[in-house]
């Protein structure tokens, strides 16, 4: 578990985390912003390798954050960008690895076999990094980043130019890991493979907390938003529409081979809806809780945050 | 893929101590070193032009014990200051540090270090310290196995004198060796580009020398701008012999302090920025 409380880094007279507060559950949480939002800024106070200007960040059950030998083996890096050292083998690198983050030479060798093994990387293991695709080399850091079974994962865009193929196991693996009760958190743009793996949200920008919360909630949307299927003639949809138009908030409409499919904010009360509907002699095809999508909360956090001054 | 992926496995192990881990990076540093074919031809063909045939003709010649002269004296039978020596431990460091921080600044590793319980001084102790491993092969032990050579061949009774001559070398090849790496080491970290480095550190010798030889028609101490120069005079200092009177023994130890620490001051600067990712 992250606990950070009142968190500000500056660089120079720029803020790059503004009394950032969050406490980061020990599942699977996506980190989201755009590029500056202050993820990286973020992972590196986490690190250790920024100290804040204010607050403090609390690891785990660790009480003090001083001890950075500590703090940093219960952490695991995959970084976003490319890092491997090119003119080593993966199972020299991630045994070194492995070393530097406190095991012993025999213990570190089996570990690595047991890593590369796990992120699925068999017999190249013992070709130079130098050569491999780039969905290799992506499950070469993860591989390293998870050899010495740390308690945090920080994955930054872990499935960065892999495959379809590629992508859907680096997902699959990153699920297996959570199961083990590990803190992991996900960095990445692609918010679709977030909403797949993710149970928790994080969005920021500007070095500020836009929306938190269980992804389950932030995707259930607010209550009285219903998305509705119908169909008849023309005419009488267009009527039905006007006359929604007037009696609740319409947020979007989109009409798909005589259907028309419409969502509505603010119904406190569907039985009125169904009334009104049927006396146009419209079929209801379909009536349900509007669920949103990642990609429409984080617009939507961005607005409010506008909104807001952030 | 394998057909039934492997489940991932918590570890339960020992964690090792903090010195272990330094450790992890100069035994990683010497492996590959040794392992590389260049530096492995150098160590070859350089221990036998600039050592065996010192340490045998040293073994042949008839001598009643081990002189400071034998070892730096401007002439045909100095060890340490023969053309050879000075030689190839300039290609042995040029390749050996040439990619020691620039492989890691072409291949942006520095986070994997960096994300771990690794400080900068732990990194470039590690780095350093394995390069220092390597180079000692030829600019400590072989210096060691010559004083010992001589005072097993001598023919006089003054073993202490012979022992301390070899006390002063012990000293001579450890600044020998830390100076010829921290140099080495510095230019490592201007470049992404191991070949730079590597050019780099074998060129600055010989224009430094150049300009070192220019200059000195003005003033003498201008040769110690040089740091083959300089190390030679320091040998001098260290083993008792007189230098040249026109030469300030202050500006010896000053640039002497300057071309060990500064390329360390240096490095370090150079390797802290990346650490808090600048």
């Amino acid at each position: 578990m992250i606990n950070a409380n009142n968190v500000t880094v500056k660089f120079g007279r720029i803020t790059a985390l503004d009394s950032f507060s969050i406490k980061i559950p020990k599942d699977i949480t996506g980190l989201l912003g755009p590029n500056g939002a202050g993820k990286s800024t973020f992972i590196k106070v986490v690190l250790g390798l920024l100290k804040p200007e204010k607050g403090k960040i609390l690891l785990s059950n660790h009480k003090k954050t001083d001890n950075l030998t500590k703090l940093r083996d219960l952490i695991g890096y995959m970084p976003e960008h490319d890092c491997l050292i090119e003119n080593m083998t993966a199972i020299d690198l991630v045994s070194y690895m492995s070393q530097l983050s406190g095991m012993l030479p025999n213990d570190a060798i089996r570990r690595s076999h047991e890593a590369l093994d796990f992120v699925g990387l068999d017999e190249v293991r013992y070709r130079d990094i130098s050569s491999y695709s780039t969905g290799m080399k992506q499950r070469v850091k993860l591989a390293q980043a998870i050899v010495h079974d740390p308690e945090i994962l920080f994955l930054d865009e872990p499935t960065n130019g892999m495959d379809p193929f590629g992508k859907k196991e680096m997902l699959s693996l990153i699920s297996d890991i959570a199961k083990t009760g590990k803190t992991i958190i996900v960095c990445s743009h692609l918010l679709h493979e977030v909403e797949q793996i993710c149970n928790y949200v994080v969005i920021i920008n500007q070095g500020r907390l836009l929306k938190t919360g269980s992804m389950k909630e932030i995707l259930s949307g607010e209550k009285g938003r219903f998305k509705l299927e119908l169909r008849g003639e023309k005419n009488h949809l267009e009527n039905i529409l006007d006359i929604l138009k007037k009696e609740y908030e319409i947020i979007s409409v989109n009409r798909f081979l005589g259907k028309l499919v419409i969502s509505i904010r603010n119904i406190e009360n569907s039985l009125k809806l169904f009334k009104l509907i049927n006396k146009y002699n419209i079929q209801i095809r379909s009536y349900k809780p509007d669920k949103l999508i990642l990609e429409e909360v984080f617009i939507q956090s961005f607005k409010e945050g506008k909104i807001n001054g952030n | 893929m394998a057909i039934d992926r492997i489940k991932y496995r918590s570890w339960t192990g020992e964690k090792s101590s903090h010195f272990r881990r330094v450790f992890a990076i100069v035994k990683s540093i010497f492996i590959q070193k040794i392992k590389s074919k260049g530096i492995l031809i150098i160590l070859i063909i350089g221990f036998f032009l600039a050592h065996a045939f010192p340490i045998i003709f040293g073994a042949l010649i008839p001598h009643e014990e081990l002189t400071a002269e034998m070892m730096v004296a401007d002439n045909f039978f100095s060890y340490l200051k023969n053309g050879f020596l000075v030689l190839f431990t300039i290609l042995l460091v040029s390749l050996v540090c040439s990619d020691l921080i620039s492989q890691d600044l072409k291949d942006k590793s520095f986070v994997l270090y960096f994300s771990r319980p690794i400080k900068t001084l732990d990194y470039l102790s590690g780095k350093i310290g394995g390069a220092i491993v390597i180079i000692s092969i030829f600019t400590f032990f072989p210096f060691i196995i010559y004083c010992l050579v001589i005072i097993g061949t001598q023919t006089g009774n003054d073993y202490s004198g012979s022992l301390g001559i070899l006390g002063k070398t012990v000293i001579v090849g450890i600044l020998t060796t830390v100076f010829f790496v921290l140099y080495g080491t510095m230019i490592s970290s201007f470049t992404k580009k191991k070949t730079y480095a590597g050019i780099g550190i074998f060129m600055s010798f010989f224009v430094l020398i150049i300009i070192g030889n220019i200059f000195s028609t003005f003033d003498q101490n201008w040769i110690l701008i040089s740091p083959i120069n300089l190390l030679f005079y320091s040998y001098d200092i260290i083993y008792g012999i007189e230098i040249p009177l026109n030469l300030n023994l202050n500006i010896i130890g000053i640039l002497l302090s300057c071309i060990i620490f500064i390329p360390f001051v240096i490095t370090f600067l150079q390797t802290y920025k990346k650490e808090v990712g600048r």
